[in-house]
């Protein structure tokens, strides 16, 4: 009998040790945000760990350029792809949860709530409040809102909930790949788009990039596109009329950027 | 059957006894080479402790970037209750420690999980519990606390975030986190630094009264000095055995002519193996010197005390 117990402590805590290993690839990626809590109760814990982790995400968009200058960042999926992980500590309850990078994007004046997936940070004016919507709305909705000048004008016509329910695509990066294009999408401008394609360069994840009049395979390069004052509007994967907008994970072309600036990369592998 | 029954039963103690080691690593927040000092002065401090544990014997610090009042802290700690890190392997944010003006005056670390394994049936809390630990700004290990709760964590840094003083807010909780070890620790020199030495204290006591009125409690209150209030601190701290304070429900508000005093009330539960107790906490700190903040007020009440009677800022003329 006590051996049975032994062989039950032994699967109870490989198991646990499987979790926490799990939860520490998680924190030493670089892709993600994460937090946790550990409480008496489990749905005490996930509550708290959301919250937290809400607040690691304003820092985030607080720190990143392209995301601060938005006037609303959707996070995506918050309470599905923005999974959760959950173990016994004790006869406590730990819940970690993380959300992508990735999945936290800027969206112009209209914010829409998709109830059980998505959370949306209104960021505040300047001096003003942040508020932060973190309960489910049942339904999604709209808020209206006077159109104001953005940076990311092929979002503006786009209600957010409709980007975010239909037609997303996933990205074929994955680890430092994905990491560099965090990183570009992060430069306001094509100063720093070229800052930062040369740091990159030299770390040898960019094999080699250039202006838009001497790129040698348009189809396989990589294309940052700016707008008439320099500001960076997207970044285009490879392909010919289905491109990846690794902006807003739809598809897009070429063509439709058609007059604008561009430098073009190709992605080492 | 009876060979992999037999395995297990090996591997049992294996199981139990887990590995003295941990290894820790800053996920963000930092970089650089303090970055490297700061890891590893946590993981050689956490895997001493952890040996300390397995062999019932003192922490070693030697080969730990550790400044002496934190190792004093834990010492004291020590004495009264043991406990070991639950994690061997632990990634955690790096969090910047802020001054009012907004510079780096040090790191910290929290989340650290560890299990009490108390030295006799004296202890009465939780046995696990979370620790967070204080750099200074080159990296050495400058303080180590129990936590108090995610909650009051959580409700602290939003209330920072709503009102702009979240740096100051983040130094307080530190600090009523620094006085609740304090009374765990057995630390009279801490208690000693942090009360002015004309602090006011106010302690309540419920008189019970036998067919009076329909008041359903009244109050006494006793006032005391600084030295009077130590005095009966240090008979407290001899007379017993391990002392479990939990401090709960914190809330913190700015003084709104004298911008440095900030009053903060909290639900404080009292632990030992024959008394507990729970009351209502009132704090006025001083935070002129925002290094060395002092307590000017500490007041007590019970928890059957009407909300409108619990002492605010607002009960106290401060000069």
């Amino acid at each position: 009998m006590a051996l049975v117990a032994a062989a039950l402590l032994i699967g109870f805590s490989a198991t646990a040790q499987t979790t926490s290993k799990q939860i520490n690839q998680i924190k030493r990626s670089p892709l993600y945000l994460y937090a946790e809590a550990t409480m008496e109760s489990e749905t005490e814990a996930q509550s708290v760990a959301y919250e937290l982790l809400l607040q690691q995400v304003q820092e985030y968009i607080a720190s990143s350029k392209s995301l601060s200058a938005a006037d609303n960042v959707l996070i995506k999926d918050v309470k599905t792809k923005g999974e959760s992980l959950s173990m016994m500590r004790g006869e406590m309850h730990r819940v970690f949860v993380y959300v992508k990078k990735y999945d936290i994007e800027a969206v112009s004046n209209t914010v829409a709530v998709n109830n059980n997936t998505n959370t949306a940070v209104n960021l505040p004016a300047q001096g003003a409040t942040t508020t932060t919507q973190s309960t489910p709305v049942p339904t999604v909705t709209e808020t209206p809102a006077p159109a104001q000048p953005t940076s990311q004008p092929q979002q503006q016509q786009q209600p957010a909930a409709t980007a975010t329910t239909t037609g997303k695509v996933e990205s074929p990066l994955t680890g430092w790949q994905q990491m560099a294009m965090v990183s570009l999408l992060e430069c306001p401008d094509m100063t720093s788009v070229r800052a930062k394609l040369n740091r990159l360069k030299a770390e040898y994840k960019i094999k080699r990039y250039g202006n838009a009049d001497n790129c040698p395979s348009a189809t396989d390069a990589y294309w940052a596109i700016f707008d008439g004052s320099g500001k960076l509007v997207t970044i285009l994967g490879p392909g010919t009329t289905q491109r990846i907008d690794y902006k807003n994970m739809q598809y897009s072309s070429l063509s439709e950027y058609k007059g604008m600036n561009a430098l073009w990369f190709n992605l080492a592998k | 059957m009876k060979k992999i029954l037999l395995a297990l039963a090996m591997l049992l103690p294996l199981a139990l006894h887990a590995q003295d080691e941990v290894a820790f690593e800053f996920s963000d927040g930092i970089n650089g080479n303090i970055k490297a000092t700061m890891e590893q002065n946590t993981a050689r401090l956490l895997t001493a402790i952890n040996r300390a544990e397995s062999k019932n014997a003192d922490i070693n610090y030697s080969g730990i970037g550790i400044d002496n009042l934190a190792s004093q802290s834990i010492g004291m700690m020590w004495n009264n209750v043991h406990f070991r890190v639950v994690d061997d392997d632990i990634v955690e944010h790096c969090l910047r420690v802020k001054s009012s003006s907004g510079a780096v005056i040090g790191y910290q670390v929290r989340n650290i999980a560890v299990e009490m394994k108390p030295l006799d049936n004296s202890y009465v809390g939780d046995r696990n519990q979370e620790v967070c630990i204080n750099y200074d700004r080159n990296g050495k290990i400058s303080d180590f606390n129990i936590t108090m709760g995610m909650q009051q964590y959580l409700r602290i840094i939003k209330e920072g975030e709503k009102l702009n003083d979240m740096d100051r807010r983040m130094q307080i909780l530190h600090w009523v986190e620094q006085f609740r070890n304090a009374y765990c620790q057995k630390d009279i020199n801490f208690m000693e630094n942090v009360f002015s030495d004309d602090a006011l204290i106010v302690t309540g006591k419920v008189v019970k009264r036998e067919h009076t009125d329909m008041k359903p409690i009244s109050v006494e209150y006793t006032t005391q000095g600084k030295q009077q209030y130590l005095a009966g601190l240090r008979r407290v701290f001899k007379n017993n055995g391990y002392i479990n304070v939990k401090f709960d429900d914190i809330e913190i508000v700015r003084h709104g002519a004298k911008p440095n005093y900030y009053g903060v009330t909290l639900k404080q539960g009292w632990f030992t193996k024959n008394y507990s107790d729970e009351g209502i906490v009132f704090i006025v700190w001083d935070f002129t010197d925002e290094f060395q903040p002092k307590i000017m007020v500490r007041t007590w009440q019970p928890m059957q005390i009407d909300d409108s009677e619990v002492f605010t800022l607002n009960n106290f003329k401060l000069n």
